[in-house]
């Protein structure tokens, strides 16, 4: 009978050492324990995919050995279902992603997706990457006044989700009449329409249009995001030299890392760290300059700020949206 | 301009040490994931690209290029063995590949597929590399127009393959084209047909319906009829057997060159997709071959031809994303991806700053081929055994193999229950002789058909489908695909 006690007390002792273990907070000192799962919301390959795994091998330089951060494409609705996944995730700072901003917001405007952009734990901006509005060469067009004067511009792209909601707002702020050919299932088709002459423009972030400007394939009109000239393209102008300031702040591509909401703080704090150390890394940009793919690293308190600036900016152009997304 | 010093530099490397190490080892990799369905070729990339962050970019190229390079040859394996494409682009070499495993001669079938594929893969390189110019115009005259045509001519190959009669084709050609308007409206993005489930936005996923209406669909067909693949005593594949196929591709030289072309100029076209490169050359050997009744019932050019044609269009994707940056494929973009994180600029220096690289990429290409033939080749035979393996035993393999491959796509469970689905309608069509493939094909093209047919209208007038050459000539092929058998008969009828 004693020894029986004894092993039930025994017993009994020991589950309540696993509840402590289990119900006990962890703390940032034990964070991270186990690989880091980092969402895209596109197909391997493309730029969303290409920033992601550069910043997640920088970013194992600073994990504890033997963790990773692993890459998970997971494309679908333009970024929305990645975005799903992650925002309803364990809040542990275990599953993080790439959010393309604000282009998430708009959906959010007008349905229900399965996340609130609002609630996001923002942790860091990769690049906030300029917009490039383009006349294809095969068009008449040359300069915006050229847009604004004709009786219709067709303007490709692929639909009026994710960063191409850049689009519709520029013809609406220009007052160009555009006629919009949708549907393309990329960039590049989109590109490739317009280069054929099936359109005369598009809206597009300047990496992706950066090689058809070169070559001439594209003529730049209008740098929105940017702030100032890029060399690359000189005599294309800002939109606030040509007088639309507020393309510099509404149109602009950002790439945002960001995680569940409800991150405890000190882990938040781990993980705002340990992204700021990689963005900012040497190697990182000793890329970023090789590649020509640019980076504009921010922290992530001044991510939250600045996109909460620019969703208050994009809540004021509602009634513009609307007729494009329903 | 062309520099033989850095080309033959690049050669030497690539069959040296340890080039010739990572050649074998990629071509051995792309084989793997190209034959178990669900991992292609594009995610044998993504997995090893982490791997090559130590590498400098000619030795990581060379080896990713080589494992992609493999892969859409492996993909035939399944097509063959048991009734599934190792990847979307391989499913036209179901309608010849599996009937000729089912007469017990998949040796011939995976011999005929290997030296196709090699000789496909070399063709479209070559192809590709001698006529940019030609190609790039070409791909310029592609409009809404001809994409449309396109996607038209796809879907009349319903007319002409797969089980049972016409009317049941077409009853399932039209059932997978409604399937296709499920989701997200290509032009205006309202949803469409998705009951609230946001699983169902960007459609019904083809690949996992793919899996599940032929490889589960087989599956249960073949439990429930106690059988294996091959009954008959010949299916003790031989080298023999193997060494026919490969001399049955030889003897059909003029098919070859004529399917690696049409892979070629598919595959330069973004946005047509891989498939149609399959199914179309299937069709045109069909067209224009002798005996073309044998077809559909096992004939080895039914092999020769989308697999010739599979291999070449790879060759023809290289064209968009060398002259535009823009990729010709998702591989492609892929690739770009890998270059841009191994710090090379894919701008219009790439030929200048980079062009080590390419030519790597481009050896690569062709070194996989013939490593891939001489593998494939030696161990064809053993593969075969596959087909006389106890239902029991085999079954429940691939069973959990498609399963895992559907969700290893999009890591989403949701594929899985697609595919479990599409295996249950898959049974019940084989049962009652409907076209699973016509099924496929309405799902793969409905989508592009609708697109480039609003696109169009969008653009111009409906007369402009018969006022552009190039629509015009694919009209005319579609009207000659439809009335061709129908005059054939006639003629036959006439003879007796």
């Amino acid at each position: 009978m004693k020894k029986v006690f004894v092993v039930v007390l025994m017993g009994v002792l020991v589950f309540i050492g696993f509840c402590f273990g289990f119900l006990t907070p962890v703390s940032a000192q034990d964070f991270p324990k186990k690989n880091i799962r980092w969402f895209v919301g596109y197909s391997p390959g493309g730029g969303f995919d290409t920033y992601s795994r550069a910043v997640a091998r920088t970013m194992e330089k600073y994990l504890p050995k033997g963790l990773h951060v692993i890459v998970v494409n997971r494309p679908g609705s333009a970024s929305q279902q990645a975005a799903s996944m992650i925002y309803n995730a364990k809040p542990d700072g275990y599953t993080i992603g790439i959010w393309p901003m604000p282009g998430l917001y708009v959906p959010q405007m007008f349905f229900e997706p399965k996340y609130d952009v609002k609630k996001v734990t923002w942790l860091g901006t990769v690049l906030v990457e300029p917009m490039v509005l383009a006349a294809s060469s095969k068009s008449d067009f040359r300069t915006v006044k050229d847009l604004q004067g004709a009786k219709s511009v067709r303007l490709a792209l692929t639909g009026f989700t994710g960063p191409e909601i850049a689009a519709p707002i520029t013809m609406e702020k220009l007052g160009v009449k555009a006629q919009y050919i949708t549907g393309h299932t990329g960039s590049g088709q989109a590109m490739l329409a317009a280069m054929r002459g099936d359109a005369d423009a598009v809206v597009f972030s300047y990496g992706s249009l950066r090689k058809l400007l070169l070559d001439k394939s594209f003529v730049p009109l209008l740098l929105m995001g940017e702030g100032k000239r890029n060399p690359e393209i000189p005599d294309c102008p800002t939109a606030t030299e040509a007088g639309y300031p507020e393309l510099d702040d509404l149109v602009a591509a950002w790439r945002v890392i960001g995680g569940t909401p409800g991150i405890p703080e000190d882990q938040k704090k781990k993980l705002r760290e340990l992204i700021w150390k990689s963005i900012n890394d040497p190697e990182f940009l000793e890329w970023s300059k090789k590649s020509k793919r640019p980076v504009s690293p921010l922290d992530g308190i001044a991510t939250e700020r600045a996109l909460a600036k620019i969703l208050v900016q994009y809540d004021g152009l509602r009634d513009i949206l609307e007729k494009y997304m329903k | 301009m062309f520099d033989l010093k850095l080309f033959v530099s690049m050669l030497a490397n690539m069959v040296g040490w340890p080039g010739i190490l990572l050649l074998i080892s990629g071509t051995i990799i792309g084989m793997i994931f190209g034959a178990i369905p669900g991992l292609s070729g594009t995610t044998a990339i993504v997995v090893l690209i982490p791997m090559t962050f130590g590498m400098d970019p000619g030795t990581a190229m060379l080896w990713l290029a080589a494992t992609y390079g493999a892969a859409t040859y492996g993909g035939a394996i399944p097509c063959i063995l048991i009734n599934t494409p190792g990847e979307p682009p391989n499913a036209a070499t179901i309608l010849d590949g599996y009937p000729m495993a089912q007469k017990g001669k998949a040796g011939m079938a995976l011999g005929s597929a290997a030296t196709a594929s090699t000789l496909g893969g070399f063709i479209g390189l070559l192809v590709t590399l001698l006529m940019i110019p030609v190609l790039t115009r070409f791909l310029m005259a592609f409009s809404y127009q001809e994409f449309f045509m396109m996607a038209l001519l796809g879907l009349c190959i319903i007319a002409i393959v797969g089980e049972g009669t016409l009317i049941k084709g077409l009853a399932s050609g039209f059932f997978g084209i409604m399937l296709s308007f499920v989701g997200y409206d290509p032009i205006t993005s309202v949803l469409r047909y998705t009951f609230g489930i946001q699983y169902l936005w960007d459609g019904i996923p083809v690949v996992p319906a793919l899996f599940g209406l032929l490889a589960i669909g087989e599956v249960m067909d073949l439990l429930v009829k106690e059988r294996a693949v091959a009954e008959a005593q010949s299916a003790r594949a031989s080298r023999r057997q193997v060494w026919a196929g490969v001399r049955a591709t030889f003897k059909n030289m003029p098919l070859v060159l004529r399917s690696s072309a049409l892979g070629t100029f598919i595959g330069a076209i973004p946005g047509v997709g891989g498939t149609v490169a399959g199914f179309l050359s299937y069709m045109q050997a069909k067209q224009t071959c002798k005996n073309s009744e044998n077809f559909g019932k096992g004939d080895v050019r039914g092999v020769i031809a989308p697999e010739a044609a599979n291999d070449a269009k790879e060759g023809g994707a290289l064209l968009p994303t060398l002259a535009f940056g823009i990729p010709g494929s998702s591989a492609m973009a892929v690739f770009l991806g890998a270059l841009t994180l191994h710090g090379i600029d894919v701008g219009q220096d790439i030929f200048v700053a980079n062009l080590d690289v390419v030519y790597m990429l481009i050896l690569a290409a062709l070194g996989c081929h013939m490593v891939a033939a001489v593998i494939g080749l030696s161990v064809a035979d053993k593969m075969a055994i596959l087909t006389r393996i106890r239902p029991t035993l085999i079954t429940p393999v691939i069973f959990v193999v498609c399963l895992i491959g559907s969700f290893a796509l999009r890591n989403n469970m949701g594929d899985v229950f697609v595919t479990f689905l599409f295996g249950l309608l898959g049974y019940e069509m084989r049962k009652f002789g409907f076209s699973r493939i016509a099924l496929i094909l309405g799902l793969l093209l409905g989508t592009m058909a609708e697109r480039s047919f609003r696109q169009a209208l969008m653009t111009s007038t409906i007369w402009r489908f018969f006022t552009r050459p190039i629509s015009l000539v694919l009209f005319l092929a579609i009207l000659a695909v439809l009335i061709l058998p129908y005059v054939r008969a006639y003629r036959k009828r006439g003879d007796i």
